[in-house]
């Protein structure tokens, strides 16, 4: 992975790690805080029920103490004993008790009958022994008890709250017993104050209920008494919904951040690797015989900058040591042509002054007789090989010299080995084994590949010289594909194989050395590469590799 | 001893003049009740009967009666009258029921009614104000109700009536200003007849509750703290039957039983009543669910098993009606002829007719409890208010004196 590529991820992962720890724990401690503020809200809010209790009950009381005090109920007492029960009476309850925010008051006798009911009118008469009993109570306290109703369903029983007072009239004794029901409308108070379900629970049932609340839900209860219980169910949908909206704006925080540490990280690594990635394309050249090449340092800072200037002043250096070893090396190599050009031109030179001296010796020795002209024609012999042998080196040496770029085309390589291949037969224990596989491309220039076969080939054939055995030529596909051609014969020394492709290197008596220099040169043009390898019988095996087109 | 007797006729004419009829005027009639209903079919109540009277006027007072025959009623109707709708009026509602008559025969203005049985108070029966035709003293003009002059009885002695309907405190109030001078419905004592009726009609398979209601409720504190005045227990099936003696209280039911009462949402008096037997049979193990219904349905409701009703509706003021009308609420018109038998065999019809109200009482399937009537208030300058035979006022009698 590119080093670009790595920084950037770098910094993508500092941040999301950043995110991943810091987000979590952010919302677990603001989880908490928000929790802890909807617990102290609902213990407020619990205290400000409690309160409107005392307040229900204080109203109680004072609706009762001032309707003991009233003359309308002076006048029940005085009248109570009347038979029948004058309508002032009997009505007395439902005329007194709503305009004092009452929900029950009966008037009963000191007996326990009702003489009068304004939540139940159709008790009166009759005894009420649940509400009578909370005359006993003694103190003017208010008393949590059940009252019967009158309901579509039937008779119902109903929490309230209720006080006694005792009206006297001489010896005669009426008590008023009066209060609130926690009824719907007490629910919807206590829901308009608390914003929660209020649920007045009596008997195991829901007496009386108002508002709602959402779930996720906190309760809280608050006895009345023995005979209900208000249950305050408050909703957290409120506190669910912050935590889900802090959670989406730390969700989109992150988000951005993160975005902008993926701009910010690309951008910082690439100005961090630009210069490197420049350094590595210039190596990279430089690698690849480009010389002189430098690197721009504009965009590179502290390190890198000082790294590029070292990088440029040591191509530079690297060049013209390179220039300087390449001029060298070209004289030495010139210098070794023309010695071994020297030495092969002076090979021949020797038998053609010999022929020569001989000739010029026997011809001042006497008359030009029949030895003399036998000597003539075969010095003349040698002296016309030894100039063909000239003139085939300087053939060689100029056909290496004045090679043509190659004219490349697109070729199956298997195509291009089989007719060569058809050329050639058994002959002298010497046989062809041709493996061809196809589906290899290469672009290549026939003529010289042809060259460098039949170079190969003959090599081989050379190589075989005086012995039986078999020439084995292969085109291999696949992921290398190569031709490779393997001889039997001696193979070649280990010493030999590093020289083997350098001109005016041979082994063969009347070989110029220049064969394998050509195929190399020849491969090398083309971008591929000529090896000699150990072949699996102990012959040589060299093998042509050329690039593919689908790799060019 | 001259002058004196001239003083004394003086005097005396002069009271006379005081308190003789003097045609015309507007009364101040204030009603104390929210129906203006004048449907002949849904004056149960005193109130709706009586606004029903000041435009409709029942057969027994417009038509003549006669026997021709020993079965066979007579009705001759006066030419101002449409005999249709006296022949209509007689099959109204329950009208077939009350009057038990086979089919009439019309001959010109005259309606013959063969009668079943020796019904010598079926005059009487048509006075209810089920059988109310639409011929009465008044009729409506604009937001009044003007003397009606083609009516086949005499003009009544007012001109107009200037009627609004207010609760009992306004009314009283109103009346207090003199602002009313007439306030029919008021809660005030009355000796009229009443024969508005508020009954317990009992569903099938409910004759158990009976025993536990009449062991329970106390039918002069239902007249007295339920219904208002003037209101009077009824402890059987005719007004003036005696209180029946005091019932075995039954055993509680375990389990409790569950009973629908059904009653007219309109009645307030109903809703009183119904909850008064809601906390009377609890202790019996009776859990009544209350059901006010309109009262049209309520009318046509067949009741259910579990179901009781509580019905109001004007007896006739005739004993042999009134049965006839308790069968029909009962549901038991099967065994009017025979009731009608025994009363024909009988040489003093009413008091056959209460006995055999005691025998009957027990065994139809509704529990008769109160009754209602009119109470009124009229100023000083009301003169002549008399009550017809269901104890309404009868305005069309009235007049107003000079002060």
């Amino acid at each position: 992975m590119r080093l670009r590529w790595t920084l950037a991820l770098a910094f993508v992962a500092l941040a999301a790690l950043q995110v991943a720890v810091v987000v979590p724990l952010a919302l677990r401690n603001l989880s908490a805080l928000l929790g802890r503020q909807q617990e102290a809200r609902v213990d407020q809010l619990m205290v400000a029920v409690d309160a409107e209790a005392q307040r229900l009950q204080g109203d109680v009381k004072r609706a009762m103490d001032e309707l003991a005090q009233s003359q309308a109920l002076e006048d029940v007492a005085r009248d109570a004993a009347r038979i029948p029960a004058p309508a002032h009476v009997t009505t007395a309850a439902t005329a007194l008790m709503t305009p004092r925010g009452l929900d029950v008051l009966a008037l009963v006798d000191d007996s326990g009958r009702t003489l009068s009911s304004g939540h139940l009118p159709a008790r009166i008469g009759e005894p009420d022994d649940p509400l009578f009993v909370v005359t006993k109570s003694g103190a003017r306290t208010v008393v949590a008890t059940r009252v019967e109703l009158s309901a579509p369903e039937g008779i119902i029983t109903a929490p309230a709250l209720v006080t006694a007072r005792p009206i006297d009239y001489g010896e005669r004794r009426v008590w008023a017993i009066g209060g609130i029901l926690l009824s719907e409308a007490r629910a919807r108070d206590l829901s308009r104050l608390t914003g929660a379900r209020v649920e007045v629970v009596s008997d195991g049932s829901v007496f009386a209920h108002a508002g709602d609340a959402a779930p996720p839900t906190l309760s809280r209860t608050l006895p009345v008494g023995e005979v209900a219980t208000v249950r305050l169910t408050f909703s957290q949908a409120d506190l669910v919904a912050t935590r889900a909206e802090v959670l989406r704006a730390f969700i989109g925080f992150a988000g951005v951040g993160l975005l902008l540490s993926i701009i910010a990280g690309f951008l910082v690594s690439r100005r961090i690797t630009r210069p490197v990635e420049a350094l590595t394309e210039a190596a990279e050249k430089i690698a690849a015989g480009t010389p002189g090449i430098t690197v721009d340092g504009r965009h590179a800072s502290g390190e890198l900058k000082a790294l590029i200037a070292t990088f440029n002043e040591m191509t530079g250096d690297l060049k013209d040591a390179t220039d300087k070893l390449v001029a060298s090396e070209r004289v030495a190599a010139w210098q070794e042509v023309a010695r071994r050009l020297a030495h092969e031109i002076k090979n021949p030179l020797t038998p053609i002054r010999m022929s020569l001296e001989t000739l010029l010796a026997a011809s001042q020795r006497g008359p030009l007789d029949e030895r003399f002209t036998r000597l003539f024609s075969d010095s003349a012999r040698v002296v016309l090989e030894e100039v063909d042998r000239l003139k085939r080196i300087v053939d060689e040496f100029s056909q290496f010299a004045r090679l043509p770029r190659p004219e490349l085309a697109t070729h199956e390589l298997a195509d291009l080995v089989q007719p060569i291949m058809a050329l050639y037969g058994p002959h002298d224990g010497i046989t062809f084994d041709v493996q061809l596989q196809r589906g290899t491309q290469v672009k290549a220039d026939r003529d010289q590949l042809t060259q460098v076969l039949v170079n190969l080939i003959k090599n081989a054939e050379e190589a075989m010289s005086g012995r039986s055995g078999t020439i084995h030529v292969r085109v291999k596909s696949g992921e290398a594909p190569c031709v490779e051609v393997e001889d039997e014969g001696p193979g070649i020394p280990a010493e030999l194989k590093a020289r083997l492709f350098e001109p005016y290197v041979t082994t063969k008596p009347q070989g110029t050395g220049l064969g394998l220099a050509i195929a190399l040169r020849i491969v090398q043009e083309h971008g591929g590469r000529l090896e000699v390898l150990d072949g699996t019988s102990g012959g040589a095996l060299f093998r042509v590799s050329l690039p593919t087109v689908s790799a060019r | 001893m001259t002058r004196v007797l001239l003083l004394s006729l003086c005097i005396t004419t002069v009271a006379l003049a005081g308190s003789r009829p003097k045609p015309g005027g507007t009364l101040q009639l204030v009603l104390v009740s929210p129906s203006t209903t004048v449907d002949p079919l849904s004056a149960d109540a005193p109130i709706d009967a009586f606004r029903l009277s000041l435009t409709h006027q029942p057969i027994c007072r417009l038509v003549e009666f006669s026997r021709p025959a020993p079965n066979t009623l007579r009705l001759t109707v006066p030419p101002s009258v449409d005999v249709k709708l006296v022949t209509e009026a007689l099959t109204r509602g329950n009208g077939v029921l009350l009057t038990n008559v086979g089919a009439w025969l019309v001959n010109g203005r005259e309606v013959d009614l063969p009668i079943k049985g020796a019904r010598v108070d079926l005059e009487r029966t048509l006075c209810h104000p089920l059988f109310s035709v639409p011929v009465g003293p008044f009729r409506v003009k604009g937001s009044k109700l003007e003397a009606f002059d083609e009516q086949p009885l005499s003009r009544p002695y007012l001109d107009t009536l200037a009627l609004q309907s207010a609760d009992a405190r306004t009314a009283e109030r109103l009346f207090a200003q003199r602002r009313a001078q007439l306030v029919v419905g008021a809660p005030t004592p009355s000796e009229a007849p009443q024969l508005f009726v508020t009954a317990l009609a009992l569903g099938p398979g409910l004759a158990s509750v009976r025993a536990a209601i009449e062991s329970s409720i106390d039918r002069a504190d239902l007249a007295r703290f339920f219904v208002p005045a003037p209101s009077a227990p009824l402890n059987g099936l005719l007004p003036t039957t005696a209180a029946p003696p005091a019932t075995a209280r039954p055993a509680p039911l375990t389990p409790p039983q569950e009973l629908s009462l059904l009653f007219d949402e309109t009645a307030e008096h109903e809703r009183g009543i119904a909850q008064r037997l809601q906390v009377k049979l609890q202790p019996f193990g009776y859990r009544v669910a209350l059901k006010p219904l309109p009262r049209a349905d309520l009318k046509t409701k067949t009741l259910a098993a579990n179901e009781f009703a509580l019905r109001s509706f004007a007896l006739p003021p005739s004993p042999t009606g009134a049965l006839l009308m308790w069968l029909g609420l009962a549901g038991q018109q099967s065994r009017a002829p025979a009731v009608l038998q025994q009363l024909a065999a009988a040489p003093d019809v009413d008091a056959r007719a209460k006995e055999l109200a005691a025998q009957l009482g027990p065994e139809l399937s509704v529990i008769p409890l109160v009754t209602r009537g009119v109470g009124v208030m009229a100023s000083k300058d009301v003169q002549h208010l008399t009550r017809d035979a269901l104890g309404l006022p009868r305005v069309d009698d009235l007049f107003l004196s000079a002060e």
